[in-house]
């Protein structure tokens, strides 16, 4: 039993007394991040594949597919690592065990009555002091063991961010492309249109105002009232052909009406057509707005999730002050961007 | 703009087009491609020239898109070798704690046989001192012997494990 109770001194001896940090969120959030990586995978090659997918260069699908599977692996790699990493410094810090071999230290101090080497003390007390030196020499072994793992594995980490966080750039460039030309597409096809639609809708509004005049001008009784209207009123006094200004008045109603009602079959014909481009347009640069926004919050929680890892190569200082705020912020950031990202515009008509 | 003058700046647009492609330079593909956009914008630009110049963009789009992807190409193999290496790092992190746990077992199944010993040593104990009179009680002797050789069982392993644990932390 002395060698016991010197054993576990000896195993005190080798160890250290700060607790391993607890990596469970980094864990969490970088699996989240892969999560949302590959979200922002799948959104480009659905927008991709809707392109492409009824054209001869329908083989563009494949290729971008094959080409992202080893960043698809790699991801999930990253998250299989930090998980096992987070259960591995859990399990120092995970009292269950130990509690359970303080119970039978307790047991053993109580038979042993002439417990030589802590003579006079409580049974209990033995217990909690075999647990502590049980406890500590198991973080001082996890910790130069993981210690000299995370130096191989730092090497490993800066590097994959790297050409994750290029891979991304280069995907990116696909998904603004591909937006960038459903957005043509609807120019091109509509944009004519739309501007015909906007510029009748212009006159008829700015035709407003003198068909008031003219309405009024009709029911006006008194001749002040009638003057005054008429300056509101265009009509056209051609001296070669005279007529009554109540004649004129009639006959620029009568225009006005007619370019008003073709303007307004105009506007009614090509409502919808108008609210598509509009909608359309509306759709897709806020897509391209998102699919930037989302590539530059992606490269920065990329490259936060590397500066964190870097900071845990000091694995026997850093204790209980590590911080990973900055990487749970940018993997947020991503998230939220996700959540407002709306479906593209489906260019079914195009 | 004379049709000739919108006839000019897209063959001049396309010629840089093709340039940007043979250089393979995808920032430089990326810009005249904005051009031909800014181009087809203009609603001036004549019908047969809009669909000349959409047709060319969408080659340089694909262009571009080819590009880029083999840009992702290229980086796989260092990234699959990466993974490999990430994944056996991974096993390595599993195994620690592994490790760990199995040692936690191992100190549990100690103090156990230990306890055992103890309590053996304490019944023979008092059996002894019950029968200190009779030196000739064998059956006695026999036990004693026992509980020695339990005790120096539970001896072995904890001197095993600690010879163990200061082994490994010199390998580490």
């Amino acid at each position: 039993m002395n060698r016991l109770i010197a054993g576990l001194i000896c195993l005190y001896l080798l160890s250290s007394c700060a607790a391993l940090p607890d990596l469970s969120e980094y864990a969490r959030q970088t699996k989240e991040l892969s999560a949302a990586v590959n979200k922002s995978y799948t959104q480009t090659e659905t927008d991709v594949t809707q392109r492409y997918i009824r054209t001869n260069r329908r083989y563009i699908i494949d290729t971008l597919r094959n080409a992202w599977q080893p960043t698809q692996q790699a991801l999930a790699a990253m998250a299989a690592y930090t998980d096992a990493l987070a259960k591995c410094t859990a399990s120092n810090n995970d009292p269950k065990a130990l509690t359970q071999l303080g119970t039978q230290l307790t047991r053993l101090a109580t038979t042993a009555r002439s417990f030589a080497p802590v003579q006079g003390r409580a049974a209990s007390e033995i217990a909690t002091l075999a647990t502590f030196l049980i406890k500590q020499a198991q973080l001082a072994a996890t910790r130069r063991k993981l210690g000299l793992l995370l130096d191989d594995s730092d090497v490993v980490i800066q590097r994959m961010a790297v050409l994750i966080q290029e891979n991304l750039t280069d995907l990116q460039r696909v998904h603004r492309i591909v937006l960038e030309d459903n957005l043509d597409d609807l120019f091109i096809k509509y944009a004519k249109t739309a501007r015909q639609y906007e510029e009748r809708l212009k006159i008829n509004e700015s035709l407003m105002p003198e068909m008031l005049a003219i309405a009024e001008y009709k029911q006006a009784k008194l001749q002040a009232r009638k003057a005054n209207l008429l300056q509101e009123i265009n009509i056209d006094r051609n001296p070669a052909q005279p007529a009554s200004e109540e004649e004129l008045v009639k006959r620029r109603e009568a225009d006005i009406l007619q370019i008003y009602n073709a303007n307004q079959e105009f506007l009614k014909n090509n409502e919808s057509i108008y609210k598509e481009y509009i909608q359309g347009s509306a759709t897709i640069n806020a897509q391209l707005v998102q699919s930037d926004m989302l590539h530059r919050n992606t490269v920065a929680a990329l490259q936060a999730w590397a500066q964190t890892h870097a900071s845990l190569k000091k694995i026997d200082t850093v204790g209980k002050s590590f911080s990973f705020a900055e990487f749970v912020t940018a993997v947020q950031n991503i998230q939220q961007i996700h959540q407002a990202y709306e479906r593209p515009f489906n260019p079914s008509r195009r | 703009m004379s049709r000739a003058s919108w006839a000019a700046k897209l063959l001049a647009l396309t010629e840089k087009a093709e340039e940007a492609v043979s250089s393979k330079n995808l920032d430089e593909q990326m810009k005249v491609r904005q051009e031909l956009r800014e181009f087809m914008q203009n609603p001036e630009v004549p019908t047969d020239m809009l669909s000349i110049a959409k047709t060319f963009k969408e080659d340089l789009s694909a262009a571009i898109i080819d590009g880029s992807i083999k840009n992702i190409q290229a980086r796989s193999a260092e990234l699959r070798r990466l993974t490999t290496e990430l994944g056996e790092i991974t096993a390595d992190v599993q195994n620690i704690r592994q490790v760990m746990a199995a040692t936690t077992t191992r100190i549990s199944e100690g103090m156990h046989q230990a306890m055992i010993a103890l309590q053996e040593f304490q019944k023979i104990e008092s059996q002894l001192k019950a029968k200190f009179n009779s030196t000739e009680d064998m059956e006695t002797i026999e036990k004693l012997q026992m509980v020695f050789q339990s005790l120096k069982k539970t001896q072995e392993v904890v001197q095993n494990f600690k010879k163990e644990v200061i082994d490994k932390n010199k390998t580490a």
